[in-house]
């Protein structure tokens, strides 16, 4: 027994300190990867999961989501399951809200057997309760692919690039890095409580240990707020607010690019979000409209490959040019 | 048999941090602690003195081995339950304050355990007053000093009345007269109460002053185990662990003083007799 949880431990089966938010470091394709790629790859992902109904699609998108963290991210669906086990009542709640209150046709069972109770579960209920729950785990995974290959930093970063003032997107990257912190704290007063032979922590009763935590809530607040204050001054004394202050140009020790994979992994997300939704309104919808928006999606993304194409093509031409100038001057020196 | 004769039975525990750690911090180690002993962990950072005292009190259970405590074993009873039994302070005391003051912080393990109303009031006076901070008692623990607020964690433990009191460092970071007041504290306990005391720490003056018994820690195991003077005389092995006896037992060591001396005063006397003998010894010459 014994070994058996060393063996657990050494594996990094126990789990103590996961939260919402845990960016798991690796070395891999989606962890290279921009977090600006990342968003749009996520975004054009959610897009036609979330455009199309059905059970069936959204299964796909569910395992497929799994099998990107698995092998684009090398992250196995063991470092998460708990996301997953807590996913699992929710899904069947919203199967069970919706086979109960869905329309015809029905399925009737007799319940206890023999009893004459009868119970009448409605077939389309319970098949958008599956799309619905399904569509959550995909939206849930969607997050966690982003969550857990990009560091926090890294998104204030692009926020950064993308325009959001300095000081709001580091706000960003640190409130996500402080939610594990935040959590050790809990741990911190849970200890000290239990020090004081406070009871409730080291019950196995949900309710108690609910109790226990919004006990621990008040000194966790002024605890976060000292920190902040401290790691605020900290900041400061290494000159923070100096290139705000004195028009001074920030550089960064890290810097994101974008490279040749984000560009590819770009457009080959978009391409999928718009031939997805494009054939959703083509096959679902039967009318002027549909016709007309499938069309244009359709049409959209070649046309729009077609201009990234061109644009990069005479980018890469006036660089070029430029390059044999700057090589003919040199060498005319 | 052994567990009934010893108040702490630490029986071949070895202790693996869970991930992202994943080290080893106690490779086998056999402690036994006796009832009114003044105990001394010392040894060099991250050698395991934190995580042997939370194992001692509950905090961590070991992954190898037994913790025995009054006979009852760690890993059968809950951390709050045993903080009856086992007093631990943490080695920074502001992971060991939540209360909105100093009167609630030390009175809140009273409540726990389920005192009267009017006992708890006379008992968080009485230790509060012990450690002079009475008059501070309805102030924010934070808005004391570092030694202000170590007293009150102390406190806040000693209120519950513990046969064991473990303390995490309590002399870093303090003064002198703050460190001599709390290492004061504990034997007085020790000596007037008969409280076990073990105590974690660097400052070595104040081990030999205070401990009976040291016990000495170096990467996960007990290095050295026994009386204080027999301790400190193996200067060469505690080097193991950088750990350096106090000044004066060294000096005297260099003088060849054999039982090594703890204090100035006993290096005092030793001196003197050594001149002493010089005299009488150079006077026969003479003569």
């Amino acid at each position: 027994m014994i070994r058996k949880k060393v063996q657990e431990i050494e594996r990094g089966d126990e789990s103590t300190l996961k939260f919402l938010y845990q960016y798991s470091a690796g070395n891999s394709f989606l962890h290279r990867l921009d977090p600006r790629t990342k968003i749009i790859l996520i975004l054009c992902y959610l897009v036609v999961a979330l455009i199309w109904p059905g059970y069936i699609l959204m299964t796909f998108t569910t395992i497929f989501a799994i099998l990107l963290l698995w092998f684009a991210a090398r992250i196995s669906p063991r470092e998460y399951w708990q996301f997953l086990a807590y996913l699992t009542p929710i899904m069947i709640a919203l199967i069970i809200i919706q086979s109960a209150s869905g329309g015809p046709p029905y399925l009737t069972f007799t319940f206890p057997p023999n009893s004459g109770f009868s119970i009448a579960l409605s077939e389309p209920g319970f098949f958008l309760g599956l799309a619905i729950g399904l569509r959550l785990a995909t939206m849930g995974l969607a997050f966690m692919i982003f969550a857990m290959t990009t560091d926090p930093f890294d998104i204030s970063l692009a926020l950064h690039k993308i325009g959001v003032a300095f000081k709001l997107s580091f706000l960003v990257g640190f409130m996500l890095r402080f939610l594990p912190l935040i959590q050790e704290e809990l741990f911190t007063i849970g200890d000290a409580s239990k020090a004081r032979a406070y009871k409730a922590m080291d019950s196995k009763n949900p309710i108690s240990i609910l109790r226990a935590i919004i006990a621990a809530m008040p000194p966790l607040a002024t605890g976060a707020l000292r920190r902040s204050q401290n790691i605020a001054l900290a900041m400061e004394l290494r000159g923070f607010s100096f290139p705000t202050e004195f028009g001074v140009k920030r550089t960064f020790l890290r810097d994101i690019k974008l490279g040749k994979a984000d560009y590819v992994t770009m457009a080959l997300s978009l391409g999928y979000a718009f031939l997805g939704s494009g054939l959703f309104f083509m096959t679902q919808r039967f009318d002027v409209f549909g016709y007309a928006a499938g069309l244009t999606m359709f049409l959209a993304f070649p046309l729009l490959a077609i201009i990234a194409l061109f644009t990069s093509y005479q980018r890469a031409a006036k660089r070029k040019r430029q390059e044999l100038q700057e090589k003919i001057s040199t060498e005319l020196e | 048999m052994s567990s009934q004769t010893n108040l702490v039975n630490v029986e071949n525990v070895s202790f693996l941090y869970p991930p992202p750690n994943r080290v080893w911090a106690l490779k086998n180690v056999n402690l036994n602690v006796e009832a009114g002993e003044f105990v001394a962990l010392i040894g060099q950072n991250g050698s395991g003195k934190t995580t042997l005292a939370k194992c001692i009190s509950g905090f961590l259970k070991p992954t190898k081995g037994s913790v025995r405590v009054h006979g009852i074993d760690t890993r059968r009873t809950h951390t709050s339950e045993l903080a009856k039994k086992v007093g631990y302070v943490f080695q920074n005391p502001d992971h060991q304050l939540f209360k909105e003051s100093v009167y609630d912080e030390v009175a809140f393990g009273l409540h726990n355990i389920g005192r009267p109303k009017d006992q708890i009031e006379k008992k968080v006076r009485e230790v509060l007053e012990r450690v002079n901070l009475w008059e501070a008692r309805d102030l924010h623990p934070f808005r004391l000093g570092k030694g202000q607020r170590q007293r009150v964690a102390i406190s806040a433990i000693l209120a519950m009345e513990p046969e064991i009191l473990v303390i995490d460092e309590p002399t870093t970071g303090q003064d002198r007269k703050e460190a001599r007041a709390i290492m004061d504290l504990a034997l007085d306990l020790n000596r007037k109460e008969g409280v076990t005391v073990v105590v974690i720490t660097h400052a070595m003056h104040l081990v030999s002053e205070y401990a009976k018994r040291v016990v000495t820690m170096c990467q996960g195991q007990v290095l050295i185990d026994g009386q204080t003077r027999e301790v400190f005389s193996q200067i060469d092995l505690l080097s193991h662990t950088f750990v350096q006896p106090p000044q004066i037992t060294v000096f005297g060591d260099k003088l060849g003083f054999n039982p090594v001396v703890l204090t100035i005063e006993e290096a005092k006397e030793k001196i003197l007799e050594l001149i002493d003998k010089k005299k009488g010894s150079g006077n026969r010459e003479r003569r």
